[in-house]
């Protein structure tokens, strides 16, 4: 008998974590990747989610109870977005993984009734929760570093993680596999542009368990231990249902994916404003240029001044300029003492980055795949990827295109484990052999896509998904990637997409 | 051991019907899962920092009840659905944290005359919690 203990932590106060184990009644949590394919083509990560149910005998959670112990961190809704964590051993607390790291929404209670004791029931999301609303832009420095030190996805990652304040020891990145010459943010959530950029390397961002924030690239589960070893071996003793799923739907012969180069422009007028701009007198004006393009570098911010009787007082007008790639926040200073100043012309010149879905690449089953017989009695069936402005050039646009027909020309196969024990050591992408082997004749390989578990009254079982893992990588088994610094030129093994 | 009067949230409780107006019963969180081979596993779940899993599910019965006792009851009860922290003291005179019994009817009632004067059967079910994993709905 395995005997499951859990163990609660909320930093009510957001620095120190307090444990609330002793009033946990039950909780479930889900961690999954969106389906591979999709997060490719729809560019889209998900947010792992977990709800607690806690004891509230004694009125601890209640946020309108004055002599509650935590009244002054829950009164008005003071509690959202603190820091929660679960921890699950199955062996009696001698071992505890974190099954979720993340922040709290506003406790909801449930009151008292004749026969129901109070409960409280908290929904709460991973870390990604906390990029989602952090909006960035990104200074025009480091725009132009970007490109002129020809970074990868990782590495804008990581410059973009920084900058929403994620410290270096919450990162784990995988090294980048793709140069992406022009990557900013304008005013933007910095979750949702990661997740694309991602998505347009043929990888994965998420927030994981423990609270790491996780850059797998299109290679990862290639390389990480996790994903080559077998982690765990699931067959009919150990879950209840193991049911193997071939996916019948997106089935294509032909992919394309369009790519978004760009290029420097010859210097331009980059910025002027609709209306005429005016500073009252001895009094300074915040003004938002918001540039149509992105740009590379701006030459100046070019201004005249005059009162509104045509008197020039250039000389009383300064502006001290922050640039970013797609905007110009000015602070425009008229020091005379009794003018206001209207600025006429006012503008801003220098290079943009123009650019626009230009080219195309289109990988098919008969000179890229495996399977253009399937295709053969049922005709052509052609999907194209759009719209990821990340996608900047043929090569790029051409390896996710094969990737994607690799996938797309076979039904998929995966394998759903319902009411499997549970195992707080689970990870994304862990390695797991799956076998009912009242219904298969061997045991077959499979990397885990989602996990939805829960703890509580019917035990501490996980449901996952998990995919075949021969059908991933089309050389894995043979003959294998070409490795630098293993392989030798002139090897049979594949070049990697 | 001696008797104990039995008390909730305070309130001193009458004496149980006799013979069995009172048990308690003891068990463990424990879960049994059905695998698909038809094998069933067992997990034993309790919350982090707590000695043991086991849960206390306490019956109390009276019968013949006079206006004044069930009066006492019903009011003990009704101190236990309001107040936060209630204490039950068991006629061996242990003490715990006690809520209505999850599924329970909580205080059940029955009224009839005796010789002519207002009679009451009463069953209360009762949880401790202070180290029991379910107590919700």
């Amino acid at each position: 008998m395995s005997q499951i203990v859990a163990r609660l932590k909320i930093a009510w106060n957001f620095s120190t974590y307090t444990d609330e184990s002793a009033y946990l009644v039950e909780a479930s949590g889900d961690m999954r990747f969106s389906p591979l394919e999709d997060s490719i083509t729809g560019g889209k990560g998900i947010v792992d989610t977990m709800s607690i149910t806690l004891r509230n005998t004694t009125a601890r959670f209640s946020a309108l109870n004055e002599a509650g112990p935590l009244y002054s961190y829950l009164q008005n809704g003071k509690a959202y977005h603190a820091p929660v964590t679960l921890e699950i051993s199955i062996n009696g607390g001698t071992n505890y993984y974190k099954v979720f790291t993340g922040v709290i929404k506003t406790p909801q209670e449930a009151g008292v009734t004749g026969t129901q004791a109070g409960i409280v029931t908290i929904e709460c999301r991973s870390k990604d929760e906390l990029l989602m609303n952090r909006r960035i832009s990104t200074p025009l420095v480091d725009f132009r570093s970007y490109h002129d030190g020809g970074y990868n996805e990782s590495q804008i990652i990581s410059s973009w993680l920084t900058a929403a304040g994620v410290s270096a020891g919450d990162k784990l990145l995988d090294d980048g596999l793709q140069a992406i010459d022009w990557a900013w943010l304008d005013d933007e959530s910095a979750l949702e542009d990661i997740w694309s950029m991602a998505a347009a390397c043929g990888g994965r961002f998420y927030a994981d368990p423990d609270g790491t924030f996780v850059y797998e690239n299109s290679a990862h589960w290639l390389r990480a231990s996790r994903s080559t070893t077998v982690q765990e071996a699931i067959n009919e003793t150990v879950a209840n249902r193991i049911t193997p799923v071939y996916d019948d739907s997106d089935l294509y012969n032909i992919v394309t994916v369009e790519a978004s180069p760009r290029g420097l422009a010859s210097a331009d007028l980059l910025w002027e404003p609709d209306e005429i701009v005016s500073v009252p007198a001895n009094s300074s004006k915040t003004l938002v240029a918001q540039l149509r393009q992105p740009a590379y570098a701006i030459n100046a911010v070019e201004f005249a001044a005059a009162t509104s009787g045509g008197q020039a007082i250039t000389s009383s007008v300064s502006i001290s300029s922050t640039y970013y790639a797609q905007r110009v926040e000015m602070t425009i200073t008229n020091s005379h003492a009794t003018h206001a100043a209207y600025l006429r012309p006012l503008r801003i010149t220098g290079h943009s980055v123009t650019g626009s879905p230009s080219l195309e690449e289109t990988r098919n089953s008969t000179d890229h795949g495996s399977n253009a017989t399937f295709f053969t009695d049922r005709g052509n069936r052609s999907k194209s990827v759009r719209g990821n402005i990340y996608i900047q050039s043929r090569a790029q646009a051409g390896a996710l295109a094969e990737f994607l027909l690799h996938r797309y020309e076979y039904p998929r196969l995966s394998y759903k484990i319902d009411g499997a024990l549970g195992d707080p050591e689970r990870r994304l992408g862990d390695r797991i052999t799956v076998q009912d082997s009242r219904s298969m004749t061997n045991y077959r390989e499979a990397l885990i896509m989602a996990v939805s578990w829960s703890y509580g009254r019917d035990g501490y079982t996980h449901d996952i998904e998990a995919i075949d893992a021969a059908q991933l990588y089309r050389y894995q088994a043979s003959p294998g990637y070409f490795l630098i610094g293993t392989d030798s030129l002139g090897s049979t093994k594949k070049v990697f997409y | 051991m001696a008797y104990s009067t039995m008390q909730l949230n305070g309130n001193n409780l009458p004496s149980p019907a006799y013979p069995d107006g009172y048990s308690q019963t003891r068990e463990h969180a424990q879960v049994f899962l059905d695998m698909a081979d038809g094998s069933v596993a067992v997990q034993e779940l309790k919350p982090a920092g707590a000695s043991s899993s086991a849960r206390i599910s306490f019956q109390i019965e009276w019968k013949g009840l006079t206006q004044s006792e069930y009066e006492t009851i019903v009011s003990a009860y009704n101190d236990m659905v309001g107040a936060t922290d209630t204490v039950f003291k068991t006629p061996l005179g242990e003490s715990y944290y006690v809520v209505p019994a999850p599924r329970s009817q909580g205080l059940s009632e029955r009224f009839y005359k005796l010789a002519g004067q207002n009679a009451f059967d009463c069953r209360l079910s009762l949880q401790s919690y202070e180290q029991a994993l379910v107590v919700g709905p």
